[in-house]
This record gives C-alpha cells, sequence and structure tokens, in this order.
C-alpha cells in the first residue's frame, strides 16, 4: 500500500517537475557532496539496526544478507523517487518546509479528480506505516528488558512500557523541540547502531568466538 | 518543570497508566500463571498494581503540589 501511494504521488507529480532545479548538476566538489550525503544518509539509515535483532529469530539466517539488500533497496528507491519528486516540484524552496513530503502530497493533482486532496489518503497510510515501527521498537525494547531481567515472557513489557512511551512523546512542547529530540536520537541511534556490531565484532575476534548466532 | 509536568502527565496519561496496569495485572499475570511462570506472575501483578495505584497518586500529587504553589 505505502509503495503504491508514494509511487502515485511520484508519478502524478512527474508533470510538475521542473527540470532545471536539478541543475548545476555537481556544481560544487564531489568530495563535499559524498561527506555531506554520507553525514544525512547515515541518520537516516539509523532502522538498519533491525535486521541485527531479528537475525537470531529468523528461520533461515542464511538469507538475512539477501533480505536486508532487498529491503534496504527498496527503501532507497523510494527515498530516491520521493527526493526527485519533492526537489524536483519546490526546488530551493523545499528547505522551507517542515515535512516537504507532506506539501508534495497536497501539491499533486490526481487526474480525472478522483482524489481532491491526496494528502488525506497520504497521511493515513503515512501515520500507520510511523505506528507499525512504533511496534516493532515496541517490541524490541519488552524484549530487551525480559532478556535483561532473565524472563522467559516478552509480553510483561508490551503494556508496562505504554505509558512511558506515551509520557516520552508528550514531553517536547512544540514541532521544533519534537525536531531536536528527533536529531538527539539520531545522533544516538547512530552512534550505538554503529559502535555495538563493531565493539561486538571486535569481542569475537578477540576471544576466538565463530559462527554462533 | 512541575509546570512541564503536569502537562505531560495530564488526566489521559493518568488513564493510560491505569489501562496499561490493569491489563498487566489481569491479562499479563493470568498468563503468566497459566504458563506456571511464578516471577513473572509476581512481577506482572506489582507492576500492573504499581501502575494503577501509582498512576492516580501521581496525578493527583502534581496537580495538589501545583495548587498549593499557586
Amino acid at each position: 500500500m505505502t509503495f503504491l501511494l508514494v509511487t502515485a504521488v511520484f508519478l502524478f507529480s512527474l508533470k510538475e517537475i521542473d527540470w532545471t532545479n536539478f541543475l548545476p548538476l555537481l556544481g560544487t566538489k564531489v568530495g563535499d557532496v559524498v561527506w555531506t550525503g554520507v553525514k544525512l544518509g547515515i541518520s537516516d539509515y539509523e532502522g538498519y539496526e533491525v535486521f541485527l535483532i531479528i537475525l537470531p529469530f529468523m528461520l533461515i539466517p542464511g538469507r538475512a544478507p539477501k533480505a536486508a539488500v532487498l529491503g534496504l533497496g527498496l527503501n532507497l528507491v523510494f527515498r530516491l523517487m520521493i527526493l526527485v519528486a519533492t526537489v524536483g516540484v519546490f526546488g530551493m524552496h523545499t528547505v522551507d518546509f517542515l515535512w516537504p513530503v507532506g506539501m508534495l502530497a497536497k501539491f499533486v493533482e490526481v487526474p480525472g479528480g478522483i482524489f481532491d486532496r491526496l494528502e488525506v489518503a497520504f497521511m493515513i497510510i503515512w501515520v500507520s506505516v510511523a505506528f507499525s515501527s512504533t511496534m516493532l521498537y515496541n517490541y524490541f525494547a519488552s524484549l530487551g528488558l525480559s532478556r535483561l531481567m532473565q524472563f522467559k515472557e516478552q509480553s510483561l513489557f508490551t503494556f508496562a512500557l505504554v505509558p512511558l512511551l506515551y509520557i516520552i512523546s508528550l514531553i517536547p512542547a512544540n514541532e521544533i523541540a519534537t525536531e531536536m529530540l528527533t536529531r538527539l536520537e539520531q545522533v544516538l541511534a547512530v552512534s550505538i547502531c554503529f559502535a555495538t556490531p563493531l565493539l561486538l565484532l571486535g569481542f569475537s575476534w578477540v576471544f576466538g568466538i565463530k559462527d554462533e548466532t | 518543570m512541575l509546570n512541564r509536568l503536569a502537562q505531560a502527565y495530564g488526566f489521559r496519561t493518568m488513564f493510560i497508566a491505569v489501562f496499561s496496569g490493569a491489563l498487566v495485572y489481569f491479562v499479563d499475570s493470568r498468563q503468566m500463571r497459566a504458563k506456571r511462570l511464578e516471577r513473572e506472575t509476581r512481577f506482572a501483578r506489582i507492576v500492573g498494581l504499581g501502575y494503577m495505584i501509582g498512576g492516580p497518586m501521581l496525578w493527583l500529587g502534581i496537580h495538589l503540589v501545583l495548587r498549593w504553589m499557586g
């Protein structure tokens, strides 16, 4: 459903895209482009630790790299489509919007007048997608806590964490504070996601642990 | 700080805490007992009761202190 909607937004915005917005192509130094891209890209790919957590629960762990590449590849294609559509339509004004993709969905017109306001459908799907990842993180948090406390069931923490999550979501007073909290969370997530696997890999080398998942 | 806490911990949050506590106490603890997991059952009861009693107490405490401070 998300795939269909993102593709629809991209296709309907194609006729509105001003391709001159992408010019001059590589007008800045390649090194600067790569460095800025890596800095922004790392924080956008913070969700990849999900693969590391679900790996022990997979029926066939050998297929994990293939699934990870497929998942990340689809994610990359979606992001590229949205980026091209947003920058192509809004140009340098993209930075003026807090949520440019939402504005794009509002801006796009569906031929034939089937949908007057595409952003309504877009927001419905977007919110459900956002909540599906929240459920996933709630599961991982409860799983981690149950392992930490050596419980045999993880479902104990599923409901117990809900009030805490709700209170944390209410802490930022406005959109700017929410963005600041998101940035902080991204920095923390990237540090933990990159540091933890490297540390574990280092330990496995030092202690000679091999092929134990 | 207390005002910010009062904003975050309003009536709705208190209701969510009580509701979650009730679910943990009545649903989770029974499931754990059915699976004969003693530690988990005890934990579910303590957390459930803590949420159900502590949630309204905290809400009342924050609002009483705020009223007392004017």
